[in-house]
């Protein structure tokens, strides 16, 4: 589904990338941990259009998407969870959830799907709260579902247990736990990785150090 | 559409027809400027609101189009709509911040640069410190125009808001990455507000050279620049800004205030963060 | 505060010397009012340019309403001249000119200290200079009264080369904002800003002297 073929970037002499590839199967979940300034969120972000590589390509259905824009990968059905949550902190949770949904149901289909997956997660009484109001761990969640809602065809989480106390991991691996996306998670420790990823890599100083199939 | 803002609207409605019922002249005059002031505060918003960036610089296409109005007629509408469209998108590839100071300097160097600008007009010299002048239109046609524009602009706004565009066009005002992440095309958005914003600036500026018969270097002012700002003291909502924006007028124009109005203004400038916060934590589910 | 420089010095031209101090002062404790407004009122760069814009408008529309008249002119300055190498230059430009310099050379210096240490920390990061112990607060406060005085007096110098109007300030803060902006452009912070900020700002005037 994913192809990432000798993807290198460079900042400003700084390497944060060097010669990565990667296949991602339809319906696998890949785990990526390493430590901090790995090159982690620089791999997702190069995925999902927020940052172009130095060189190498990154293919996804047979496309090559590497000098495509943000939003026309997100229209293509990648979709990307940033690590500090970007939400929309002037809308409400029910608007920021609804957004990625509107284009394909509508907006009365969407808002209804958005209340049914925060009743199943007891957060309704967020529904009509601004996004900007919520607390740290109530907004990673929020980051996670605005993206896990629209059903995308892969699924870039960068970080989602980061900053999380054990209640909101516990919901999050609920919520991740039910999908049956294709997905690319990052964290830095691989015990959390190994409850949900088919398989994980380590990446350290911008390189794969390690590859490990889970499942 | 939400009650209350459907309520402040009709509250609006109601106070532009209120000249009609009183039939004063003064009162026709001053309401008259009240709705051309509050048209080009409805196109600062649109900037604003729908995009994030905040404009010093709407004097300029409620001036260039005043102008070229008093020059060419109607053809200055998409003349000076293309012109200011123009330089907000360019003006926007800088940041936000950088864009409210250069804005801010395309505002003074118009304003200062105008008075200097003459035309050579059926052989006639014109413009400079005078200005130009125009046929304007009858007090009561110029007030049924403008007016049901500001009515028409003001309810397909509110109307707006409530569909899955104006979804999108909060989003991208609130967190433009966030907006590209979910799919939405940024740039499109942006260029399409800020097409729509220089329009209704552009109106506001035809309608108030019609209404005055004559327009000056002062439609580049600095206070033409800041009034969208200040009218907007209490959040972006359409019809409170409105409202505001009359009583801005009336108070200023209709009584002892005529002299001091740049000052009260200024007053409002400096209490402006702290007023707008204080508006916005009380008075948001309302507004 | 430029223009209230200015109109000190309209206001006491028979004696430099005291027009000088006096607009100082009243540029000192106008930074001292911006500061508390900015501090009290604004929590970003935004709003403290909005509540410094409105102080400013605020400081010209009193004074168009205190001294009704449009323009003014300070003319009763005696001028002496001094002749160097066959050129007739006055005692006042040469003022003019060596406290430009002393100023330069004072905030070149003040920069290089230990202050000027702690001003680049707040520049860059106000909020992790405050966790390494700088009083960012004093710092600022002390950035705003210094430059509003700065400001105060190099508009009481140049006063006499214009005509003085409440509006006189907006081009002086067109021609900041430009200066500032390019230095920036070409790097730098603290000192190296400052020098870079004099290039620009010398550059600048040379270039409208000669376009204009």
């Amino acid at each position: 589904m994913l192809e990432v073929r000798n993807l290198s970037k460079t900042y400003d002499g700084v390497v944060a990338l060097r010669n990565i590839n990667l296949v991602i199967e339809k319906s696998e979940v890949v785990g990526i941990y390493g430590p901090n300034g790995s090159g982690k969120s620089t791999l997702l972000k190069i995925v999902s259009g927020f940052e172009k590589p130095t060189c190498g390509t990154v293919i996804f259905e047979g496309r090559d998407i590497t000098n495509e824009k943000p939003y026309k990968i997100a229209r293509m059905g990648i979709l990307y969870s940033f690590q500090i949550p970007r939400l929309f902190t002037n809308l409400s949770v029910l608007d920021n959830l609804s957004l990625g949904l509107i284009r394909e149901l509508g907006k009365f289909k969407a808002y209804e799907e958005s209340l049914k997956i925060l009743s199943e997660l007891d957060l309704e009484n967020l529904a009509s709260k601004k996004a900007g109001e919520l607390s740290q761990g109530e907004m990673k969640l929020l980051e996670v579902l605005k993206v896990l809602i629209s059903k995308p065809k892969l699924l870039l989480l960068d970080e989602p247990f980061a900053s999380l106390d054990s209640e909101n991991v516990k919901k999050m691996l609920k919520i991740l736990l039910k999908q049956r996306y294709t997905m690319v998670i990052t964290a830095h420790r691989m015990k959390i990785l190994k409850r949900i990823a088919s398989r994980c890599l380590e990446i350290r100083e911008g390189k794969i150090a390690k590859y490990e199939k889970i499942r | 559409m939400k009650d209350s803002q459907a309520i402040l609207g009709l509250m609006v409605a109601t106070v532009i027809f209120a000249p009609f019922i009183l039939k004063l002249t003064l009162v026709f005059w001053i309401m008259n400027l009240a709705v051309v002031y509050s048209i080009l505060v409805l196109s600062w918003i649109i900037m604003n609101k729908y995009t994030g960036y905040t404009s010093f610089a709407h004097s300029f296409p409620f001036g260039i189009s005043a102008y070229l109005f008093a020059l060419y007629g109607f053809l200055s509408i998409p003349v000076s709509c293309f012109i200011s469209f123009v330089i907000f998108l360019i003006l926007s590839k800088l940041n936000k911040e950088k864009f409210v100071f250069s804005t801010f300097i395309l505002a003074i160097v118009f304003w200062m640069a105008v008075p200097y600008l003459t035309f050579n007009y059926d052989n006639i010299v014109v413009g400079g410190e005078e200005g130009l002048s125009l046929k304007s239109l009858p007090l009561m046609d110029s007030y049924l125009l403008s007016s049901s524009f500001l009515i028409t602009s003001l309810f397909l706004l509110l109307f707006l808001e409530k569909t899955r565009v104006g979804l999108y066009l909060l989003a991208v005002g609130n967190d433009e990455v966030a907006a590209m992440g979910l799919g939405l095309n940024v740039n499109l958005i942006k260029s399409v507000c800020f097409v729509i914003s220089s329009l209704i600036a552009v109106f506001s500026g035809v309608f108030y050279a019609v209404f005055f018969g004559h327009v000056s270097p002062d439609v580049f002012s600095v206070e033409v620049s800041l009034f969208p700002f200040i009218a907007t003291i209490l959040g972006q909502s359409y019809p409170v800004s409105v409202l505001i924006s009359f009583a801005l007028i009336l108070s200023t124009r209709a009584s002892v205030l005529v002299k001091y109005h740049l000052l009260l203004y200024a007053s409002l400038l400096v209490v402006f963060p702290k007023l707008r916060r204080y508006a916005i934590a009380r008075g948001a589910k309302f507004i | 505060m430029y223009t209230l420089g200015a109109y000190v010095a309209y206001l006491l031209s028979k004696d430099v010397i005291t027009a000088i101090i006096v607009s100082g002062l009243v540029g000192f404790t106008a930074g001292i009012v911006l500061r508390y407004l900015i501090k009290f009122l604004s929590k970003n760069t935004i709003e403290a340019t909005i509540v410094s814009l409105g102080f400013g408008i605020s400081i010209e529309e009193i004074l168009r309403m205190s001294l009704q008249t449009s323009y003014f002119l300070v003319v009763e300055v005696k001028e002496t001249f001094l002749n160097i190498f066959g050129e007739k230059i006055s005692i006042l430009q040469l003022t003019q000119a060596g406290i430009s310099l002393l100023f330069f050379i004072l905030l070149f210096a003040l920069f290089k200290s230990n202050y000027g240490l702690k001003l680049k920390f707040i520049e860059e990061d106000l909020e992790l200079a405050e966790l390494y112990g700088v009083d960012a607060d004093k710092y600022i406060f002390s950035v705003i009264t210094v430059t509003s005085f700065l400001i105060s007096v190099s508009g009481c110098l140049l006063s006499t080369t214009q005509a003085l109007s409440p509006l006189m300030g907006f081009p002086i803060l067109i021609c900041g904002i430009i200066v500032a902006a390019l230095a920036v452009i070409f790097g730098g912070i603290g000192a190296r800003l400052h020098i870079n900020s004099i290039l620009v700002s010398v550059t600048y005037s040379l270039l409208a002297g000669i376009v204009l």
